[in-house]
């Protein structure tokens, strides 16, 4: 079966503006829907129109900081008036400043970024002007303010370096081009909260009862389905888990797993146990979703001694066929 | 119209089969994206809950977001039923078919 992929960039600009982040049971539907027969024009027409919507929807919810960042833009335009009357930044020659200013430039956004998420435990000064009831709203407002007039401040002093001349309508052109930019960025675009830090590993619960005899799950192969904290669930097979595991779509989850740096073989045994707990320990649906915390103590599960002799040789026996032979002569 | 094709549904209502209810009973084609706006502040509202279902691979590993009538949001249908009713009764225009 040929199985149809909507097209690329269509999907590009739902994942990289974050609607496909911020709302991935709506992905789901227009694959789902792609895949039932829908034409590539229909998918098309349904990504312009979530843009559409998503940029109504980010009216409402930006207007803070889309007015602290048309304040900062005003205060940079005088700013850079001024500077141009007076003919400075002086202009600079060479390969060598250019690549000072811009190491100076990516060390400020560095040092900023770091003193936002001191500040506020949140980087995106956006996500944190549209979160109600932020107590740090007025003071991040001054900051959007602030940030937005160097950025364009850095530009127009960039250009004046290493520009030969810079008459007044090109400096109004460009200036009408990063206002565009500016008001422009935060309606298309969904703010992507920060991933949340992984918690502390619990320490191991009581061994689950993995190995009762239970006929119902005998019937299917070991899988897990976890539940990510953006709300998706990736169902991962002990057979095929690292290949499933690391697609694009599946960043969230393969940094919090190699944070946690789990060999291969580890992996496909914590995904077995947990296949195997969901049908013996706590009953029966083998589809049940299981957040990523609790992944945790069966990544150490697996490699504990206890449960080490159902994943020794001989290599070429299927566990489950084996553990499936195992339970049928006590069950006899 | 979302809210009935949510009580038409009842329990498989998700973003797929909503809309194609509405595009089938409204003849026209509806935006996924204008369906879950409109869910979204049913949501808020209180007349509408969701919860996630089981993801496929056919959506690309992604859940099923199900969305579902609360009593606030019966209450809702039923008043807005009543006042078009009210509203649609006395008109001559209306009455006796083509115009």
């Amino acid at each position: 079966m040929i199985v149809r992929n909507p097209p690329r960039f269509a999907d590009w600009l739902l994942d990289h503006l974050g609607y496909t982040g911020g709302n991935p049971a709506l992905a789901g539907d227009l694959l789902e829907e792609f895949r039932n027969g829908r034409s590539r024009a229909w998918y098309w027409r349904q990504t312009l129109m979530v843009i559409a919507h998503g940029i109504h929807r980010n009216a409402a919810a930006s207007r803070t900081y889309l007015a602290a960042t048309l304040a900062g833009f005003a205060v940079q335009v005088l700013l850079a008036l001024a500077f141009w009357s007076r003919q400075f930044p002086p202009r600079l020659h060479g390969l060598g400043w250019i690549l000072v200013v811009i190491v100076a430039y990516i060390a400020a956004q560095v040092f900023w970024a770091e003193a936002k998420d001191r500040l506020f435990g949140e980087p995106n000064l956006r996500l944190l002007l549209a979160t109600a009831g932020s107590p740090h709203r007025r003071l991040a407002t001054i900051l959007v303010s602030c940030e937005t007039c160097f950025v364009y401040l850095f530009c127009y002093s960039f250009v004046a370096m290493f520009c030969s001349s810079l008459p007044l309508d090109d400096l109004a052109s460009q200036e009408c081009v990063w206002l565009a930019i500016a008001a422009l960025t935060p309606l298309v675009s969904v703010p992507r909260p920060r991933p949340p830090k992984p918690a502390e590993p619990a320490a191991p619960a009581a061994q689950p009862s993995v190995f009762e005899p239970h006929w119902n799950w005998l019937c299917d192969p070991p899988q897990v389905t976890l539940l990510l904290d953006d709300g998706r669930a990736i169902p991962l097979r002990h057979d095929c888990a690292v290949e499933s595991l690391f697609v694009s779509g599946d960043a969230l989850l393969a940094v919090f797993l190699l944070r946690r740096a789990p060999t291969r073989e580890s992996l496909r045994r914590a995904i077995w146990l947990a296949g195997a707990r969901n049908h013996a320990g706590r009953g029966v649906d083998p589809t049940r979703t299981l957040p990523l915390a609790d992944f945790v103590p069966l990544l150490d599960a697996a490699s504990a001694p206890s449960t080490e002799r159902f994943f020794c040789d001989p290599p070429h026996q299927s566990r489950w066929q084996r553990l499936t032979r195992h339970l049928r002569r006590r069950a006899d | 119209m979302v809210l009935l094709a949510l009580i038409r549904l009842g329990d498989r209502a998700y973003g797929v089969p909503i809309s194609r209810e509405i595009e089938q009973r409204s003849g026209r084609e509806v935006a996924l994206g204008s369906v879950y706006a409109t869910l979204e502040r049913l949501e808020d509202k209180g007349l509408v809950t969701s919860t996630l279902g089981d993801p496929t691979a056919a959506r690309g590993g992604r859940a099923k977001r199900y969305f579902h009538l609360t009593a606030q949001g019966l209450t809702e249908v039923r008043d807005t039923q009543r006042a078009l009713i009210s509203l649609w009764s006395g008109l001559p225009e209306l009455d006796g078919g083509a115009a």
